[in-house]
């Protein structure tokens, strides 16, 4: 509601200063003498034409809100003119545009150009206000960017930790890949293999054996004369030795491809064998980690 | 790829030897002929008027290597003479000799249309494996079967005859008869192979043929029971004979009359058959090989 007003006062402000352009000095000096409000736009002694053209298009500028290219209009017509009043207009200006510290800084500055002002010592509490808030401003904003800053630093951080993670992790990758396999994997599932294809022939053997059974028992009685217990005998050998080879080859095959990975581990030799001798004779070691 | 296929093969191949028992294989040494016939009521008694009606016959065959089917033993009952008949032929079923040998079969019928012989109007079962269905009782049934046309049980040995001589045909006509013939094999073990049973003399009086039971060339033993008191055994009041059957047999009977009554008169051959003359004149014997072959235990 205050913002409403002083706008409108403003514009006020703004319609009298034009018109005090247009009749002239004494006419102004009148003016400010009977309606003079600390918020409007003051005009004492703007008679130099580059100033109030400056200030006009400030003016103008003020109308359609865009206050920082007032201001720096009011004050561009002060530089010309050296008309405090022109300073109060860019401090209204600064303010109605929430530029506070240029605010300030034309409130201050217009204070110091023109220190016989009537209301001097209300702009000078307006102006304390008003720093005390750019100070707090200023403060929270930079509290906010070291805030700011520590967060962005933690993110680099983060985002650099997870860089150096990532990369490990393709290192390992890469030296995983390159690793070789425990040769140990493959002598034992070397031998597992020999053992199931061990127990292939012998099981073709078997079968045949068991074949030649057959042929011979039908209904499974043996026909006379056949010699039944020999016959059965080398069967169950050969069966035997079929199961003994098929069972322990598929262990043995299970057990040297998991020897084939567990024994990888990085440069670390998953065997090490070792030997030394002394005075009193030699020693070797065959050291393996799985 | 081709380790992989050895290596499933190998465990495929493996599995079967892995579950393979050769305990499952037995010698075989052959058996009794069993049959245990129940509830044969229908026939176990004769017609009066009719000379083959249930007259029962139990052959015991194989299909030889050659697909043959073959009798190897035959038993009849002239008729079953009770509706509980267990017939046991000792070492009858002899062990396969050639793989390519079939199981050995029991074919059983009533003759219940006084056609002599097996014929479609007659009641006929067949047990597939002697050994094993044998001694399980057999309950009578109306689910007959008979050998197809094409694989009929032909004979590969010669006709036995035994001739009841004599004014009173040796059993004066009374009480039962019986023939039992066993083979005596090279290894010493006699094997029934011929049976007959009945329990009134009149039905045998000329004599029983078993056809196509002797081997030829072999050695059989006959033994005849006059059985007084039809109870299936030698005792007090019956007589007995027995004869041996070997190379001898199979010399023409020649002048001798059809019915001697020599002492000493031995088997012959005559048309096409061997002939044992049974007569009151000949020695009697006071044991038989086996108490008996047949009873009628529930």
């Amino acid at each position: 509601m205050r913002d409403r007003d002083e706008r409108r006062s403003v514009g006020l402000g703004a319609l009298g200063l034009l018109s005090l352009f247009v009749l002239g000095p004494a006419t102004a000096a009148a003016q400010d003498a009977e309606d003079y409000d600390p918020r409007d736009m003051r005009t004492e002694g703007l008679d130099d034409d580059a100033a109030r053209s400056r200030f006009r298009v400030g003016q103008a500028l003020f109308d359609e809100g865009r206050f920082g290219e007032a201001a720096r209009e009011f004050e561009s017509a002060y530089q010309l003119s050296r008309r405090p009043s022109l300073l109060f207009n860019a401090y209204l200006a600064y303010r109605d545009g929430s530029m506070l510290e240029d605010a300030a800084r034309a409130l201050a500055a217009y204070l110091e150009a023109d220190p016989g002002i009537e209301d001097a010592s209300a702009l000078e509490v307006r102006l304390r206000a008003i720093q005390r808030t750019v100070d707090e401003e200023r403060a929270r904003r930079e509290r906010e960017a070291t805030e700011r800053e520590a967060l962005e630093a933690e993110a680099r951080r983060l985002e650099l930790e997870a860089a150096e993670a990532r990369r490990r992790e393709e290192e390992a990758r890469r030296l995983a890949e390159g690793r070789p396999l425990n040769p140990i994997g493959f002598v034992v599932g070397g031998v597992g293999v020999a053992m199931l294809a061990g127990s292939l022939v012998s099981g073709l053997m078997a079968n045949a054996q068991v074949g030649t059974l057959e042929d011979n028992c039908p209904d499974n009685r043996c026909v006379a004369g056949f010699d039944l217990e020999g016959e059965r005998a080398r069967a169950d050998r050969r069966v035997l030795a079929t199961d003994i080879l098929l069972f322990g080859g598929a262990a043995v095959t299970v057990t040297g491809v998991v020897l084939l990975f567990v024994g990888r581990r990085g440069g670390d030799r998953a065997v090490e064998p070792s030997a030394a001798c002394g005075p009193t004779g030699c020693q070797a070691d065959l050291r393996v980690r799985f | 790829m081709a380790r992989s296929c050895i290596l499933l093969l190998s465990l495929g191949l493996g599995g079967c030897f892995a579950i393979t028992d050769t305990g499952r294989f037995e010698e075989d040494r052959g058996c009794d002929l069993q049959l245990r016939l129940r509830e044969f009521g229908p026939h176990a008694a004769p017609d009066a008027t009719l000379r083959h009606f249930n007259r029962f016959e139990v052959a015991l065959s194989r299909a030889r290597a050659d697909g043959a089917q073959t009798l190897e033993a035959l038993a009849v009952f002239d008729p079953l003479g009770n509706a509980t008949v267990n017939l046991r032929m000792p070492n009858a079923v002899r062990p396969r000799t050639d793989p390519r040998q079939g199981l050995p079969a029991i074919d059983f019928y009533a003759d219940f249309d006084d056609v002599p012989g097996l014929s479609r109007g007659d009641h006929a079962w067949i047990l597939e494996d002697a050994c094993t269905t044998g001694p399980e009782p057999f309950l009578h049934n109306t689910g007959f079967q008979f050998r197809t046309a094409d694989a009929p049980i032909v004979s590969a040995g010669v006709d036995l005859e035994v001739r009841f001589c004599g004014p009173d045909r040796i059993f004066d006509l009374a009480g039962g008869a019986e023939v039992r013939v066993r083979e005596r094999t090279p290894e010493d073990i006699d094997r029934a192979i011929g049976f007959y049973r009945t329990n009134d003399a009149n039905r045998a009086a000329d004599g029983v043929l078993l056809p196509g039971i002797l081997p030829d060339g072999g050695v059989a033993v006959v033994e005849v029971l006059a059985d007084r008191d039809n109870d299936g055994r030698l005792g007090a009041g019956d007589r007995a004979w027995n004869f041996m059957i070997g190379d001898a047999a199979f010399l023409p009977c020649g002048a001798v009359e059809r019915c001697s009554l020599l002492r000493d008169d031995a088997p012959c051959f005559e048309g096409g058959r061997v002939v044992v003359r049974v007569s009151p004149v000949r020695a009697t014997t006071n044991t038989l090989a086996e108490e008996r072959w047949f009873d009628n235990e529930p």
